[in-house]
């Protein structure tokens, strides 16, 4: 679903140049959860929005969902987004000015896929099927992230990101936006999950940590997959 | 640490420039346009002051009426023999008709002659002012040697120097282009703008008495009196003393505030001013609304920044210092920029008031009292606008300020309150209407400041619309039937058996020629007492209300034309056009001044012809018959068989007819050029296409407003896109990783822009009803009480107007797709707030 082949990404900054990524090559099948570690400047971030095709790299190879995104047009990496990505971020990037149906609905609209998905249905999924009318300044944090959840499940796109998700929210909520991701990779889509807390990598099938721009360890969790309720932090 | 806020202070000014110069450019034009329209009336009074002070314009004028002459130096000796006149001149005035070649052709026009003594820089009393071109030397007095009237030079783009033809067939050179106080403005039977159908010509006298046959006669004397003098007594003494010393001359005086050019430029300035007025508080109110939204999200936008400090001890007056400096930047900025608009709109007046006032002088200051002001309002503004996002960012307690995140959410206004309403379209189409909903208070703002705009763009057209509209239902009126009709006005009254009324019915030149009479009246209503002004007249020869200016009345021009004419009758809106009384139809505007209806009696004070062939004033009560179309309030008919109550049955002073088979105006005119007794040939359609033309100059004030109005809707319209897409960058970053493209964004941004106008159109319109209404039904009848102007609206033109606001505001984010297009969008996605 998801390759990298020689994959760096150098810029710079003043008259220092920056390798957020390094020759970096990764496969990620369909079904897969997996966990990217790293402390903050390891490089994640800009794996995920290179996968995401928010970002293009200055060398190596990107494919997404068997599409060379790497040579893409600008037109072809905004169609990317639409068919076969969809993001979860950390401050849930909701729109204020609609309610949580709409802000899924959104999700199905610029997907294409009305007829095929009932954003009644998926928000229920998500279990906010009483909060349909509400706009997020009336949901709490978890119930924000659920709603940035199903509107990145209503697009029905095989890759899943999420960008510490659970960042802004307590364990008790955390544990269950986790829950939902798992569930996606179940469903067998691709579930790229970028954090910096360790303890979330115990659920993952895949752990990929990374220092300086580059993977340093690919591989199951240490002590093998543990379910979301044994985590704690 | 204030070192350090300013500095800050203009980082924030650097990195936002362009909204700071474009807000600034908003208080500009509000400032500049208060400005410069509040003192438009005292450019025109100090432009028309300078003008008459430069050409000592007459205080008290005396004219031989009739055929009257006396030799030269007569009235000057009877003059300057009264100790209370300072100075007098003596003047040959002679109608004729002109022939001059336009470059649409040669032109047919009436032409007066003005003899004037021209030696030692003269004449001392009504100055005659060489725009362009040269002066007459003294060398040329005698010599057919002239200087065209300024407006009517302009108005046929007449070269400074040429030559012409006069009535007498003769050629004549003209060496100039003049104005003199009589004719800044030209006023001709009772309607500015004469200057298509009036030729004047200066020369001197000695030029004037050659042309006319008349050597060594004067028939006009204009004096200058010294300060404090009783014009009163000056007037009885040179009417005694002209009786004594030359029995039978009659003279008609009128005094400077009599003079038609003179009252057209200086009445009610005031009326006009308060037009100016309200146009200029509701731009500057909607410039203000705007400036104070946009302001005060430029200051929102810091809010966290100004948590920050305020989490760090930093005090909340220190904290309001960097916001207050960029509010200071925006409002000394504007100050700047709204000089320059205020000198721009003087110069642009300016050449607005050259063109329909042809003046020696125009004085335009920049006004600095009123700009000081409007300026220092201008000034506070953006700083009043800062400090209220200021207080409300640190009366929150700093755990709020500095908040991010979904805690940091805000309300939704409005949106909650129709969240559950059906809107049109899917999440994306319903995005723009929810942002609108969302802040409430910015979309009023923005809302007010673009209903100001639209408001008045609606009553400007409108008001050029009620304009030409008027015109239009006039020329409806006269040309219904016979639009080429041409009317031969005479030099006299004549009997309608008498060879110069027989030549122009028999000449050939016209066919369905009848004869008819025009007497100048002042009309009361019946209650009043009739009193023109007590003076003796003598109304030989008058056809225009020149000599009747009464002071309750209103002066007509009234034709006497035959109610069963077949070539052209008056139309009746009410009533009817009975023959079988004398009866009058008056103007609706006539009819409504005096108070009057159809059935109704007025008293005419008008013209009475003596058994001696003299001619004195004579009063008659006669009922209003009908009520004709016609906007000009001057327009009166009678039937020509009541003609007996001016004592001129079986005379006539104008003829009517349509131009022989064949034969055009200009065939016509050429025909009847310097035929005995005629003094004017004038094609029905001309008084009014000069009136047409004239306002079409006088409404490039419109267009000078137009233009600044539409640069601040697209000013509002820019800032309102490049905020919306500043504050909604996350929003928009999140699009983008959703895969909506920037142009689906920027439809969106444009919708929300389409919404905004198509709302403030409504509201706009309904603004611009309000204030065209308060113009034309309020103010219009102080300021233009000779026209009574119909409210009209040309709605496909107004509406193309309207819509081009409306697209300026809906195409306005197409400015900002390069800002979209650069975004960083891993960096807008990250962002927390």
């Amino acid at each position: 679903m998801i390759d990298l082949a020689g994959v760096s990404k150098h810029y710079r900054m003043g008259t220092v140049e920056v390798r957020a990524l390094d020759d970096v090559n990764l496969h990620v099948s369909d079904g897969e959860f997996v966990v990217v570690l790293g402390p903050s400047g390891s490089g994640k971030t800009t794996l995920l929005n290179i996968i995401g095709a928010l970002d293009t790299p200055t060398a190596g190879r990107v494919s997404v969902g068997g599409r060379d995104i790497t040579a893409a047009s600008r037109s072809e990496l905004f169609a990317l987004r639409r068919q076969t990505v969809s993001f979860i971020f950390q401050s849930f990037n909701l729109f204020p000015g609609l309610t949580a149906l709409e802000n899924v609905e959104f999700g199905v609209d610029v997907a294409g896929k009305r007829g095929a998905v009932t954003p009644d249905a998926v928000l229920e999924a998500v279990g906010l099927g009483d909060r349909a009318g509400h706009f997020p300044h009336e949901l709490s944090g978890g119930e924000q992230q659920r709603v940035a959840i199903a509107r990145a499940l209503a697009t029905r796109n095989p890759v899943l990101l999420a960008d510490e998700p659970t960042g802004e929210l307590d364990f008790r909520t955390g544990a269950q936006i986790l829950e939902l991701l798992i569930d996606q990779a179940s469903d067998n889509r691709a579930v790229l999950v970028v954090t910096h807390n360790r303890e979330i990598s115990r659920i993952a099938d895949r752990v990929i940590e990374m220092s300086s721009g580059r993977i340093v360890s690919d591989g199951p969790p240490a002590g093998g997959k543990a379910p979301v309720s044994e985590l704690r932090w | 640490m204030l070192a350090l806020r300013l500095r800050w202070a203009i980082r924030d000014a650097r990195s936002r420039w362009v909204q700071v110069a474009s807000i600034a450019l908003m208080i500009a034009i509000g400032t500049g346009m208060y400005a410069g329209l509040s003192s438009v009336t005292q450019w025109r009074i100090a432009s028309n002051e300078a003008s008459f002070e430069l050409t000592n314009m007459y205080d008290l004028r005396a004219s031989l009426a009739g055929d009257g002459y006396l030799p030269r130096g007569a009235l000057e000796d009877v003059a300057l023999g009264i100790e209370a006149v300072e100075a007098a001149e003596e003047r040959l005035i002679v109608e004729t008709q002109v022939e001059v070649e336009t470059g649409d052709g040669r032109l047919f026009v009436p032409g007066r002659i003005i003899g004037v003594d021209l030696s030692d820089g003269g004449p001392d009393v009504n100055g005659v002012e060489v725009i362009e071109g040269r002066r007459i030397s003294d060398e040329e007095a005698g010599e057919r040697v002239m200087l065209l009237e300024r407006n009517f030079g302009v108005y046929y783009e007449l070269p400074a120097q040429g030559e012409l033809r006069l009535g007498d067939g003769a050629a004549a050179q003209y060496v100039g282009h003049a104005v003199s106080p009589e004719y800044f403005l030209v006023v001709e039977q009772g309607s500015f703008f004469g200057q298509a159908n009036l030729a004047v010509l200066f020369t001197s006298i000695e030029a004037a008495q050659r042309a006319a046959g008349r050597e060594g006669l004067v028939n006009d004397l204009i004096m200058t009196v010294k300060p404090g003098a009783d014009l009163a007594v000056v007037e009885a003494t040179l009417l005694a003393m002209t009786a004594e010393r030359h029995s039978g001359a009659h003279l008609t005086l009128t005094r400077r505030e009599d003079d038609q050019s003179y009252v057209a430029l200086t009445r009610d300035p005031e009326g006009d001013q308060q037009f100016y007025n309200v146009i200029a508080v509701i731009l500057f109110g909607g410039a203000a609304f705007a400036a104070l939204n946009f302001a005060a999200r430029m200051v929102e936008a810091q809010r966290r920044e100004i948590g920050t400090s305020m989490a760090l001890g930093v005090s909340p007056l220190s904290i309001a210092v960097r916001p207050l400096l960029v509010g200071l930047q925006i409002g000394a900025l504007g100050v700047v920029f709204g000089i320059g608009v205020g000198l721009l709109i003087a110069k642009l007046m300016e050449g607005v008031l050259a063109s329909f006032v042809a003046l020696p002088v125009f004085v335009t200051p920049f006004q600095i009292g009123i700009f000081a002001g409007v300026a220092l309002v201008g000034f506070l503004l953006p700083i009043a606008a800062v400090l209220w996002p200021v207080l409300r960012a640190t009366l929150v307690r700093p755990v709020e300020a500095i908040r991010t995140g979904h805690l940091a959410a805000r309300g939704g206004g409005l949106a909650p309150m129709i969240g559950r309403l059906p809107l049109p379209g899917n999440s994306l189409g319903r995005m723009p209407f929810r942002n609108l909903l969302r802040a409430p208070r910015r979309t009023i703002l923005t809302l007010s400041a673009l209903t100001a705009v639209i408001g008045i763009l609606f009553s400007v057209v409108g008001v050029r619309d009620s304009f030409l509209g008027t015109l239009d239902a006039g020329d409806e009126e006269l040309l219904r039937g016979a639009p080429d009709r041409v009317s031969a006005q005479l030099d006299s009254f004549y009997s309608i058996d008498s060879p110069e009324v027989s030549n122009i019915l028999d000449g050939g030149a016209l066919r369905r020629a009848e004869p008819g009479l025009t007497i100048a009246a002042v009309a009361y209503s019946h209650a009043e007492t009739v009193d023109p002004r007590g003076q003796v007249v003598d109304l030989q020869g008058a056809a225009d209300g020149a000599q009747f200016i009464g002071p309750d009345g209103v002066t007509l021009s009234i034709q006497l034309i035959d109610f069963d004419s077949d070539i052209w009758r008056p139309s009746a809106s009410e009533g009817s056009l009975s023959v079988d009384v004398p009866g009058i139809a008056l103007a609706r505007k006539a009819a409504s001044d005096l108070g009057v209806r159809v059935g109704d009696e007025v008293s005419l004070a008008h013209p009475l012809r003596t058994e001696l062939g003299t001619f004195t004033i004579g009063t008659t009560s006669v009922p209003v018959i009908a009520i004709h179309p016609h906007p000009l309030r001057f327009h009166a008919y009678m039937d020509l068989r009541h003609a007996d109550i001016a004592g001129l049955q079986g005379f006539a002073n104008v003829v009517t007819g349509v131009p022989a088979d064949g034969a055009s105006l200009a065939d016509v005119k050429r025909a009847m050029f310097g035929v005995s007794g005629v003094a004017t040939v004038r094609g029905v359609s001309e008084s009014s296409d000069a009136l047409q033309d004239a306002f079409e100059e006088v409404s490039a004030v419109f267009w000078i407003i137009e233009l600044f109005v539409l640069g601040l809707a697209l000013l509002i319209a820019f800032n309102t896109a490049n905020l919306n897409a500043d504050e909604r960058s996350r929003d928009h970053a999140t699009m983008f990783a959703f895969g909506v493209s920037v142009g689906r964004v920027v439809l969106n941004l444009a919708v929300e822009g389409l919404a905004l106008g198509i709302a403030a159109t409504a509201l706009g319109i309904a603004l611009g009803l309000g204030l065209l209404t308060w113009i034309v039904v309020g103010l219009f009848p102080d300021s233009y009480p000779d026209m009574g102007v119909v409210m009209s609206i040309e709605w496909p033109q107004m509406a193309i107007v309207l819509a081009g606001g409306v697209v300026v505001v809906a195409l306005a984010p197409v400015l900002t797709v390069r800002k979209l297009r650069q975004m960083n969008l891993p960096g807008a996605l990250r962002v927390l707030e």
